[in-house]
């Protein structure tokens, strides 16, 4: 069938082009707005070092390296529930190989990462076999055993107590701004390197995995295999923001990594949009920074919080990034009219 | 260990949660079948219909047969007039659902702190002697418990399986587009299981709120266990749910009777997890 | 005459149904062989074993001389054997030409870490994987329509796209899963051109269908079968004759009518 013989059948050529999802084209555009992002980013606390506002801030970047690490995992085609569990496994490891093994802080970071890698090989070759809901069942299951395991293990993990005193990762970073500039810059890393895989040839093999398995299968792309080492490295980077987490909150609550927190980085990302990266990141800024700042009593926030996400979500099921794509269809929409 | 007295309490703790659960897992897996919505407020209703049961029976003093059927009949009711603001948008999309719902859940229970307060009550027991059934000594309470219970979960299978809209409802939670064709008024349909559902959330919230104690965060639990009751027992399957309920049920009073509840939750989840990476379209489910 | 593909004795049960039984076949190089027979003899299954999305339950395949019985789909794309799909053949949401990138995925992927950092290799992959599918679309005249999202063309292109996508792959064999159904007979005869010219380029084609006059107007062999079972092999004219074949598609009244 082509085009030509269309025409000859006075079949109508169809006009509408979709702007594809590799976003070819527009790099210049995305090259100055990433350059103003970053200037607002390092530039903000030296206006307003307000510590509040930093602590925001810093609550901000660091679930962003859980938002985008999930957001990885969403763009195989899984939604894991238990994202926060990975969180806090890198926690406990990164805490125990700094205060009970003596290892420096960027060890004690590996190792957290390691831990949460190792736990994701181990269960991803068996888990990442199933589809959809099932999917989410076994993690939201998995998950619920891992935050067990920190509550009974008493000797390793000091069970419902938590872990307390911990120490900061560095002198340097023990005020508000070194742990916020301390934290943006590894997090900047982590997403950065998201970003990376995204707009590699390795983004377009885990896209076509998600929206026809099949058919990228028998194009060569080896599934499985992709699916394991996406599944390690999302849940690595979320054993990364565990130990950055322990180190700047100073204390470990094991009750902090249940299915409540894995949903609400799903949330980030279904509220932000599932499939771009800017998704999660903007729905990490409207997840952690919106009830902050909506003054007044507390339980009245969650209310209004509560009603804007049913809001958001009945408006715009595709996500926040929809208004980036909508406003974009307009613009186009009005210069070609134009012509 | 083991005496049958033991046993005994066991097996009716066993039936009571059961009844709990199953109420809860119906409700549930009716509207992921029928409208493909995964109900993340679920519990958050059961939750009201505690309160409201508390309210008619412990505070206005009605007798308990009218208290327990008003209480969740009027949040049920409460759920008809959230329909159009709430859930109308999410009919037949999954995962917006479980995430606007979720506001829904995030917004209800919040509103519960406020109006409620953060402190746990408890519901009078209606009855406060005991009953002797062989080596049972049964609380008279939890004996009404469960006939409530068992009575409305006949009504519901006889409603399923001898009404028209029965009928119709098993059909929508099948193949929610055959039963569009077949004429079957879909917008009826999910007015009606929404009441219903929510209706059993509301009774079980109640059921429990009697059994334990109340607080708006009570529902955190029953949401989290008709979660994994309906994926076992295949999402969207009824008798699924019913089996999944029962299961689950008599599985926790056992094992955390004689084992604790850490060790309970562990072996579930753990039974879980195995059973769906051997059999993920659960107990009853149809593989896809 | 090489032979490029071989299927010895396959067998597939599903719980106590025979799906495929003893069922064996050969494709040599450059050529066109169909598999047909009525719905619900077993062509699907056929496929599936043979393009690796089912292990088989007895009998071997072997491909190029080698054993890829128990190969996964992705290796066996490797190797050169790939296949179109009848329903989500395609990318809905992307444009033709993504559709062809993702296709050509061999041709594009240097490995994970080669791929993230783009290394030299992985940019040379990529500027041969541009001019591949260039000249694919070229080569099939889908230029005009290379911006166009997939899901919004109508069907018979669509198919034509699984097509190219398989190609993408720069295969020695495709499998192509009822490629003409629901088409038009224009668009059917289209399909027939592009097989052909498709052979052109040097790659052999099994094509499962059940018209029986698309398969024997285009196909050098034809394999017949009816409840998994082999009913005959052979050049389409003689297969056509033979009785059983007859029964099996027009009933025995018809069959016993015809007799001759």
């Amino acid at each position: 069938m082509t085009a030509s013989i269309m025409r000859k059948m006075d079949i109508p050529v169809p006009k509408v082009a979709l702007s594809s999802a590799t976003g070819e084209g527009r790099g210049g555009w995305r090259l100055s707005a990433l350059l103003v992002l970053a200037v607002f980013l390092v530039g903000w606390p030296l206006l307003l070092p307000n510590p509040f506002f930093l602590t925001v801030g810093t609550l901000i970047a660091l679930n962003a390296i859980g938002a985008a690490s999930l957001h990885l995992i969403i763009r195989t085609g899984h939604i894991s529930l238990a994202h926060a569990a990975f969180v806090g496994v890198g926690a406990y490891a990164c805490v125990l190989s700094v205060m009970t093994l003596g290892l420096p802080y960027w060890v004690g970071l590996l190792m957290g990462a390691g831990a949460s890698g190792s736990l994701a090989l181990i269960i991803g070759p068996i888990v990442l076999r199933l589809t959809g809901k099932y999917f989410v069942l076994v993690t939201f299951l998995l998950g619920e055993i891992i935050r067990m395991v920190f509550v009974e293990w008493v000797p390793v993990t000091g069970g419902s107590n938590g872990i307390f005193g911990i120490p900061t990762a560095h002198p340097i970073v023990s005020t508000p701004h070194g742990q916020y500039y301390f934290v943006l810059a590894i997090a900047a890393l982590c997403i950065g390197l998201c970003a990376c895989i995204l707009s590699s040839q390795i983004g377009r093999a885990m896209d076509a995995m998600r929206e026809a398995e099949q058919v990228a299968e028998c194009a060569g792309v080896p599934v499985i295999r992709l699916k394991v080492t996406i599944f390690v490295l999302a849940c690595g980077l979320a054993g990364v923001q565990g130990g950055l987490l322990a180190h700047f909150l100073r204390y470990i609550d094991p009750t902090a990594f249940g299915w409540v927190e894995s949903l609400n980085l799903v949330v980030m990302n279904v509220i932000g949009g599932m499939f771009h990266l800017a998704g999660p990141l903007i729905g990490t800024v409207f997840l952690v920074a919106f009830p902050e700042f909506l003054r007044g009593y507390v339980e009245l926030q969650r209310v209004i919080f509560g009603i804007s996400i049913i809001v958001v979500m009945a408006a715009l099921p595709g996500g926040m990034v929809e208004i980036g794509a909508r406003t974009r269809d307009i613009i186009a929409g009005a210069r070609g009219r134009k012509r | 260990m083991f005496t049958s007295a033991i046993l005994a309490q066991v097996i009716l703790n066993g039936v009571c949660l059961s009844a709990i659960y199953v109420l809860v897992a119906l409700g549930f897996t009716l509207l992921f079948g029928i409208m493909k919505i995964v109900n993340f407020a679920h519990g958050a209703f059961a939750m009201l219909g505690g309160y409201a049961l508390y309210y008619l029976y412990a505070e206005f003093r009605l007798p308990y047969p009218a208290a327990i059927l008003l209480a969740s009949v009027g949040v049920a009711a409460c759920a008809l007039v959230l329909e159009p603001l709430v859930f109308r948008w999410f009919y037949q999309k999954m995962f917006q659902s479980m995430i606007g719902l979720l506001g829904l859940n995030m917004a209800i229970v919040f509103t519960g702190v406020i109006v409620f307060d953060v402190y746990e009550r408890s519901i009078p027991p209606v009855f406060s002697g005991v009953v002797r059934l062989g080596p049972l000594i049964a609380p008279t309470d939890r004996l009404l418990i469960v006939g409530i219970a068992a009575a409305v979960l006949a009504a519901f299978w006889a409603f399923m399986t001898r009404t028209r809209y029965g009928l119709a409802m098993r059909a929508a939670a099948q193949d929610v587009e055959t039963a569009e064709t077949q004429g079957i008024d879909t917008r009826v349909i999910y007015l009606l299981a929404l009441f219903i559902s929510i209706f059993m959330a509301a009774l079980a919230g109640g059921i429990y709120a009697q059994t334990y104690a109340l607080s708006p965060f009570m529902g955190d639990r029953p949401l989290m266990v008709a979660f994994i009751v309906v994926i076992l027992g295949g999402m969207g399957s009824i008798p699924g749910a019913a089996l999944g309920g029962i299961l689950f049920g008599f599985a926790e009073s056992f094992l955390s009777t004689f084992y604790g509840s850490a060790v309970s939750s562990f072996v579930s989840f753990g039974v879980v997890i195995a059973l769906l990476i051997v059999r993920p379209w659960g107990l009853l489910g149809t593989p896809e | 005459m090489s032979t490029l593909l071989q299927v010895e004795a396959l067998g597939r049960t599903f719980g106590g149904i025979k799906a495929v039984s003893n069922l064996s076949f050969s494709v040599t190089k450059g050529q066109i062989l169909g598999l047909i027979g009525p719905n619900g003899a077993g062509k699907t299954t056929v496929v599936n074993l043979v393009s690796g999305a089912m292990t088989p339950s007895s009998g071997r395949i072997l491909f190029a001389g080698e054993d890829v019985t128990r190969l996964p789909p992705h290796k066996r794309a490797r190797k050169g054997l790939v296949r179109t799909f009848q329903s989500t053949a395609v990318y809905s949401n992307q444009t033709v030409r993504e559709n062809a990138y993702r296709g050509a995925f061999l041709k594009l992927y240097p490995g994970f870490v080669a791929a993230l950092v783009r290394t030299p290799t992985a940019r040379r992959m990529e500027g041969e994987a541009a001019e591949l599918v260039q000249q694919l679309l070229e080569w099939l005249d889908l230029e005009d329509v290379a911006d166009i999202t997939a899901g919004s063309l109508p069907y018979g292109f669509q198919k034509t796209l699984g097509i190219v996508i398989a190609l993408a792959a720069e295969p020695q064999l495709i499998l192509l899963d009822e490629p003409v159904a629901g088409l038009s007979a224009e668009e059917t005869d289209h399909v027939r051109d592009t097989v052909l010219r498709v052979r052109e380029r040097g790659v052999s084609v099994v094509v499962i269908d059940h018209n029986m006059r698309f398969i024997s107007g285009l196909c050098d062999s034809v394999v017949v079968i009816a409840h998994g079972q082999e009913l005959a092999q052979g050049k389409p004219q003689e297969v056509l004759r033979n009785q059983a074949v007859i029964e099996a598609y027009l009933g025995t009244g018809y069959a016993a009518a015809h007799a001759h």
